[in-house]
């Protein structure tokens, strides 16, 4: 799990908050911000998504028991906000040019992906970044979304399978292969 | 065939490669300390008392408001009392709860109410449309010393950057309840007086439609009066005497939630 803090760091900042405590939130917001940009698509929304995030998770932290959970529980607080963020878009009517604030990618592999992911549904985004990227188990993603297990279970196998199909498409468009007049000709 | 573990390394290089903002670790640390219960988006739903000429244009409660509304009501009471203004009876709960606010599109909108629909203009270049909630209206005749409901009011709601949203009250010009007031009392935020914080309130004309908004941390008055300019609405003057205040034959109540 990429997000890997020191468990007395968390200890503190729920104990003091201070200094531990703004790190915490660093750490966090930029995992969250990357996840959320990742299923939004929107630099705007993904700020105002994990703003969402960090305040809930800071309010949350005082009463969370056990801190090796840290991880998974600010996972799930993170694509769950994301989530929402993203379903409360579908009914927003873009005004101007501000709503179009896209996330860029550093490689056509990456950008692959991500046009790969954006074919996927919201819950279906979080359900692979919680999986593949979190290490959260389909039975922990049920628990964080309050879907059935067998849904999460149902969007992992859909998600999976169309990203493989629109991967193995961009790749065999991004390989040069011989046109079928070539075939023709070399078979002459 | 891509296996498992390339995605997941897949998604670990695209997610590493986005480019991530400095995190506004004091603006985040005041919004957590700020509330416990309700995320800082929903400023708006806070229970609102607009004391008007015997308008409640604002006896504005949220569907779950944050402030009881014992305690909203012996605000109200203090307000009324400073501004010498004489609130209506409270509203029977079969009228209260006849208020239910509900999602509609335009064209549905217009078959509710009984003036033409001038939709807003001129927003704020980070306002985002969210959705258009329609809620009857309760009316105090004083007169006949009686509620009743009322046609539909309108809220075009927005949603902009930093978690803000403001609301914007389209109902029908009603020339019997005397003036729009001048300021709107937020009981959510009660100042150490004791009183609520005022926040100054601007309603103009489009037609038979009356638009009305609070200037507050989400919108302000700077950008209130552009959209009054784009949308050409006639300013309509604010209530400035204890006498206007308490001028109009009718009260209206008005329920707006997000």
């Amino acid at each position: 799990m990429p997000l890997h803090l020191d468990r007395d760091l968390i200890r503190t900042a729920q104990i003091e908050g201070g200094t531990a405590l703004e790190c915490v939130i660093g750490s966090v917001w930029a995992e969250g911000y990357r996840i959320c940009a990742s299923i939004l698509r929107d630099r705007g929304l993904a700020e105002d998504a994990v703003q969402e995030a960090c305040v809930a998770i800071v309010q949350g932290l005082p009463k969370l028991r056990d801190v090796g959970t840290f991880s998974a529980w600010s996972y799930k607080i993170i694509v769950n906000r994301a989530i929402t963020t993203a379903r409360r878009r579908r009914e927003l009517q873009p005004l101007d040019a501000l709503s179009t604030r896209e996330v860029h990618f550093n490689s056509d592999d990456s950008l692959d992906l991500a046009n790969a992911l954006s074919a996927l549904s919201a819950a279906q985004r979080g359900a692979i970044i919680l999986h593949y990227y979190a290490g959260l188990t389909s039975r922990e993603i049920a628990e964080s979304t309050g879907l059935p297990r067998s849904t999460v279970r149902f969007h992992l196998m859909k998600a999976r399978r169309c990203l493989r199909a629109a991967l193995v498409d961009t790749r065999a468009h991004a390989q040069p292969t011989p046109s079928r007049r070539e075939v023709y000709t070399d078979a002459n | 065939m891509l296996t498992d573990a390339q995605l997941a390394n897949r998604l670990e290089t695209m997610l590493a490669g986005i480019e991530v903002p400095a995190p506004p670790v004091g603006r985040l640390l005041a919004q957590a300390s700020q509330r416990q219960v309700r995320l800082p988006s929903h400023a708006w739903t806070a229970a609102r008392i607009a004391v008007a000429a015997a308008i409640i244009v604002g006896a504005v409660f949220s569907a779950t408001p944050i402030v009881a509304p014992g305690i909203v009501q012996t605000v109200e009471a203090r307000l009324a009392r400073l501004l010498q203004w004489t609130p209506p009876p409270a509203a029977p709960r079969s009228v209260d709860s006849a208020m239910v606010s509900r999602a509609v599109s335009l064209r549905e909108a217009q078959t509710l109410v009984r003036f033409p629909i001038v939709p807003p203009a001129g927003l704020p270049h980070d306002a985002v449309f969210v959705k258009l909630v329609a809620t009857p209206t309760a009316v105090y005749s004083k007169p006949t010393h009686s509620w009743s409901i009322g046609a539909s009011s309108l809220t075009f709601w927005y949603r902009r950057t930093h978690s803000r949203e403001f609301g914007l009250l389209a109902d029908i010009f009603e020339p019997r309840t005397g003036p729009p007031p001048k300021y709107i009392f937020d009981a959510d935020e009660i100042g150490p007086n004791g009183l609520p914080k005022r926040h100054m309130n601007f309603a103009w004309r489009n037609g038979n439609q009356e638009m009305s908004i609070v200037q507050d941390a989400n919108i302000s008055a700077a950008e209130i009066e552009a959209i009054r300019i784009a949308m050409h609405g006639i300013l309509l003057r604010p209530s400035a005497t204890h006498a206007e205040l308490n001028s109009g034959s009718i009260v209206k109540k008005y329920r707006v939630s997000p």
